[in-house]
Formats: C-alpha cells, structure tokens, sequence
C-alpha cells in the first residue's frame, strides 16, 4: 500500500470521525481544482494560515489559486491551520498535515505561499511548517523542501518572520507571478541557493538571506488582471461567504494611521463592463445568493451608483441580494443600499475612528461630526435600527476629552435613532491604536495594556446606557500586533519560543495565552515595551529596504499636517 | 405548481457536510443549475424544499430524501439530469417522482 493510502485509511478510520468540523479537512467543494499530481511538474501549496473558515475567507487566496491553475503544468492546492484537536490527531498518529485536494505532506510541493494577513497568525505558520516536516528555519531547509514564500498586507514589515521564509513578495502577487512561476519552470532541480538567487533577480521579490533592497509591485491594467470567475464555494459557511468582485484597489483618503490606505496605492479601478462581466460569470459558476462589491472605500468608486442599479436590476429576478461593504455612511450610499438591496440591511457602519474633531483632524480622519449625524439619521430614516461605530483608542495627542467625545458622539446617535425607531440600537467598537509601518503615523509609540484598560472602563462607565452596546478589542491582543507590526528580526526567536510552549491561534480570544508569550519574552531576553516605544524620525527603520513607492519624507510631512 | 420528490446519495466525499450545510449546497446547485423552483412569499422569499430527517454526520447513504416545489412544470427526468450535472461530488439524485 503506498504511503497516500496508508494515510487515507487513518484519516478517515482514525481522525476525522473524532475531530470537530472534519470538513475543514477534507476539501472537495465545488470549483475546487484537482490536478494529476505525478503529470503536474510545478506544485504549489497555498495558505491563510488560520483555520479553513477564516482562509476560506480571503479573497488573496483564491486569486492566486485560480491565477495558478490556469498554467497547465501548474498545480495549487490548499492547506489551513489546524484546530488543536486535529494537530493533536496528527501528531499522535504520526501524520503530516496535508493538502486538501491531494492530501499530499506539505514537504512534497515546490513552493508553500503564506499569506501574511494579521501578526497574530505567525505561531500558525511555525507550527504549520513544523507539522507539514518543513524544518522552521529557512537557513536549516534543504534542496528537497519547498521553498516558502509570504505575501500579504503583513509583508510590508517581513523582519520578525522572516528567519523562516525563503522569499517574500511584496505588493501585488499577480504582478509577479508570471515571472516567478516561469522561473520555476526553468529551474527544477536546480539547487536551493540558485533558486533563490534567480527569484532575488525579479523585482519586488526580498531575499531575506540576501538582504536586497525592494520595490513594491503594483498592477498597472487592473481592470484586465485575471480575476477568479470560479471560486471555490465552502461547504462549511465560511465568514464571507458570497460572491465577491473586487471592484477596486487603493483608497484615495490617506488617513495617516490606514496601512493598507497607504500601501495599496494609487488607485484603480475596474471598468463597469468588467466588474459586469464577473460578477455575471461568478453568479453562473457559484450559485450564490449574494453578491458583494468590495474594495477599501467602495463609495468612491467612480459610477457606484450605475454600477450598483444595473447589477441589482440584472439580479432582481434570480432573487440574488446586493452588498455594498466600505461605503462612507451618508444620505446617498444609504439611499444606495435601500435601493439596490433585496434583503434591507439591518445595520450601518460609520468610523468616525476618533471622538472629536481635534482628534480626527490630526488622525487625517475627513469625516466632520455633521457628516457622522447626517448619515446616521438617513440611516434611520431608511428604517435601519442599529448603527455600529469604529472607534480608536491610545490615538497620538488624545486625551480624556477625546475619550468622552466617543461617548458623546454614540449617545447623539442614539437619541436621533429613539426619535424614529424604538428599536434603534447602536454599539461602540473600540480598538487599540497601532502604529504600523509606512504609515505617517509609524512613529509614534502604541499605549501600554495598562492603559488600554484604563481608556476602555472609562468608555465603559460613561456608556451605561440602555440600546448602547461597548466592545472592546482584547489589550493583550492588540498590545502582540503592535510589537510584531514594528517588530525586527530578533522576535523570530520570541515566535519559536511562545510556539514551542504551545501558543497557537492567538487571533482567537479563547486561544490566546498572553503568560505564555511573557515567558516567551523573557526567555528571549527582549522587552516586548521596546517595540511600543515612539521612533525618532531620523533613525533608520526596520523595514526602510521595502520602497512602498511613497518617500519617507512624504509620510513625515504628512505626519506633520492637521 | 408541481411537488418533486428526489432521492439522493450522501456519498463518501460529503459525509463530513452538516444538515445545514448540504441544504445550502443544494439550494446553490438548484440556482447553478437555473431550475424553475417556487419560492415562498415575504420579504426574504426561500425555496420551497421539504427536507427529510437530517442524516448524522459522518455517515452516509444511498436514499436520502427531499420534495422540490417547482413554479411550474418539469420532467422529473429534466430535474434529475440538470441537477446532477451541477450537484459535487458525493451528492447524486436517483431517482425523481412527481407527489
């Protein structure tokens, strides 16, 4: 019996009858891609590595699995982080995780693309490697092993992971891709250290083992980049789970604390006939019942209001219900929304990020308290009852005043709701300011979780109102992402340590063991607070070698206004 | 209007898919497969779909059971073919009988 079925036989006896939601697991869905493993010379395995319905989730993943499977002697496969149970399974039968579509160890593929979405997945990708038999480290891997490439909005800082990749690609993959996926085709067989070499060669590629300087790639024709007509549908719900055209790239506000505002520019669109074209193919492959239009600020996008009307009348008869996600809240995108959607929306998002006007003046935040209270009242009017409000914490020059300003601001939205709706409802989302990197706002220092505790009982006990709901990210959580957003090389060392005393999945509450990684810090000998500290603008930065395309100077400058 | 009963296979592939979750799958394969379905009336109209008793997960079988409410007239026959064409792997109709 060869080793895929000996593996076959204990998954399926073994392991996924005693483990929570085997479907993770197990792969199948619909548009999934299965390729003939022995006659595809080139195999990729990708991974949002966190679990299946949260990589499931990003639509980065399914380009690049859709990009790659059209290339004929190309294969991409899919692997998540597993839930405890299921690492426990594998280590305990003394298994490798696997892909999902062949169910091949990771060890087995080319190349292992991570997609670096949040600071608090990077315990999932040392454990991930460590399960799929990859060693760890870059510097300890082999010629037989993969090479493991990252990619994502995390990238744009690679220092404290990247002891273990091979590469990094930073900006937009689909630029590259062609390049890279030729240069594999080139060089198989070839050595490690020749690979490597030649990827160093094409730009917007970083070499950590070769410390090149980076560019930032970009897509020029945006509206004719290829764009997955076929996404693969979950059978378990994933948490966007719908047909999803991305409409745009870039964000034309600049709000200094936005690191994607600032590192996904310049803007551009897809054409209306495009965005058409998709969203009609997508329906077709898919079957779904709703389709969003997503970008950073879909209000802006230049014939929203055409675009929307035409695909909702288009769709109106097949019952598919419209979503228009990021859109500033105000009388027209809310006459937008009630217009264009079959299922009315039930609730409104506004940011208004800061509680005053002062506040959001120096965040660089466009958005005046008559903007926040017109578009709170449309919304109403339109018959919404509950309004949900994203607010910053530990923002640079706050004070109490500013904390209050919140408390103020969610109070007069209430009030204008109760005078239409007695149903209106309105919740308070507090996150944690933090500094990330190519952002004008990438030196200041990141509040302690002591203070982060403090600001948020001070919300809290001014909210104490019936209808009015306060949320609040975990201190602790936010007080990791700082550190490792404007982190450096010597956390690689931190990372391994809080993974090998057994911290995973810290992006989940439930999972995260903030004693853990303290003892992680200590045994390291790094004090994590070094990392929240304010930077002085004439020091050299960690990730000063990625050229996002705007200057430093700029982002000072901007730092400088309001 | 017309009652269709189909009888379907769990198979191997989709024996870990919750209740739930193969009656979403369905309902998308019915739309994929652009199927006259009868929807029922109200703000947020559903399909009309009667469902058997929900099989455990993890096991699977050659006779589930579902009654289709068509807006109109179609061949069991049709169904079956144009459903199967679009229903994944694991999931098959055998047979299909007007109730």
């Amino acid at each position: 019996m060869c080793y895929n079925s000996i593996m076959n036989n204990i998954l399926e006896e073994k392991i996924l009858p005693n483990v929570m939601k085997p479907a993770r697991y197990v792969g199948n869905e619909l548009n999934a891609v299965h390729k003939d493993w022995d006659k595809t010379p080139i195999r990729v395995c990708l991974t949002y590595p966190d679990t299946y319905e949260i990589g499931m989730s990003n639509i980065g993943i399914q380009i690049l699995y859709y990009i790659l499977n059209q290339g004929p002697d190309v294969l991409a496969e899919r692997v998540f982080a597993p839930w405890p149970d299921m690492e426990e399974q594998l280590i305990s039968n003394n298994l490798p995780l696997f892909s999902l579509e062949s169910r091949k160890p990771l060890d087995q593929f080319d190349l292992l693309g991570i997609s670096l979405g949040h600071e608090l997945t990077y315990t999932n990708i040392v454990n991930m490697l460590s399960l799929g038999n990859i060693p760890v480290r870059a510097k300890d891997r082999r010629d037989k092993d993969p090479l493991v490439m990252g990619g994502g909005p995390c990238v744009f800082n690679p220092t404290p992971v990247e002891a273990f990749f091979d590469f990094f690609v930073i900006g937009e993959a689909e630029e590259i891709l062609p390049e890279m996926v030729d240069l594999f085709r080139k060089s198989k067989g070839e050595n490690r250290e020749l690979k490597i070499g030649e990827l160093a060669k094409i730009p917007g590629i970083y070499v950590p083992s070769l410390k090149n300087k980076v560019k930032k790639r970009f897509i020029k024709d945006f509206s004719n980049t290829p764009y997955p007509t076929k996404p693969i549908i979950p059978f378990i719900e994933a948490v966007h789970d719908r047909a999803v055209v991305e409409v745009m790239r870039g964000c034309k506000w600049g709000c200094k604390f936005c690191q994607a505002g600032w590192t996904t520019r310049p803007v551009r669109e897809r054409q209306m006939d495009k965005v058409i074209e998709l969203a009609d193919q997508i329906l077709k492959n898919t079957g779904y019942e709703e389709l969003s239009l997503v970008s950073l600020s879909t209000s802006d996008y230049s014939k929203i209001s055409e675009l929307a009307r035409t695909l909702a009348r288009k769709y109106e008869k097949k019952r598919i219900n419209m979503s228009l996600p990021s859109m500033r809240t105000n009388t027209f995108s809310v006459e937008l929304a009630k217009d264009v959607s079959r299922v009315r929306p039930s609730s409104v998002t506004l940011a208004p990020e800061a509680g005053t006007q002062r506040l959001r003046d120096v965040i660089g935040k466009q958005m005046s308290e008559e903007d926040i209270l017109q578009g709170v009242s449309a919304a109403f009017t339109a018959g919404m009852s509950a309004i949900k409000l994203y607010f910053m914490i530990g923002l640079p020059t706050e004070t109490d005043e500013d904390l209050l300003g919140i408390c103020q601001l969610a109070k007069k939205i209430l009030s204008i709701g109760r005078t239409k709706t007695k149903r209106a409802r309105v919740t308070v989302n507090l996150a944690t300011f933090i500094p990330k990197p190519h952002t004008p706002l990438q030196w200041e220092r990141q509040i302690t979780i002591e203070e982060t505790l403090a600001k948020q009982h001070l919300i809290k006990d001014n909210l104490k109102v019936r209808n009015l709901d306060v949320r609040w990210h975990q201190a602790e959580a936010s007080f990791l992402e700082g550190v490792f957003a404007r982190g450096d090389q010597k956390l690689a060392a931190v990372i391994e340590a809080a993974w090998q005393l057994g911290c995973r999945l810290d992006a989940w509450s439930e999972h995260l063991k903030f004693d853990l990684w303290q003892k992680a810090f200590a045994e390291c000998r790094i004090d994590p607070h070094d990392y929240l500290k304010a930077l002085d603008p004439k020091a050299p930065l960690a990730w000063d070698f990625i050229d996002t395309g705007i200057p430093k100077e700029v982002l000072l400058r901007a730092a400088n206004q309001g | 209007m017309q009652r269709i009963k189909v009888k379907y296979t769990k198979g191997e592939a989709v024996k870990y898919i919750s209740h739930r979750d193969l009656m979403r799958t369905f309902q998308r394969a019915i739309r994929r497969a652009e199927l006259p379905m009868a929807y029922s009336q109200g703000f947020n109209p559903h399909m009309k779909i009667s469902w058997g008793q929900a099989l455990k997960v993890g096991a699977t079988s050659s006779g589930e059971e579902a009654i289709l409410q068509i807006d109109g007239w179609l061949k069991p026959a049709e169904l079956m073919a144009k459903l199967n064409e679009k229903l994944p792997l694991g999931i098959e109709i055998v047979d299909a009988s007007v109730v």
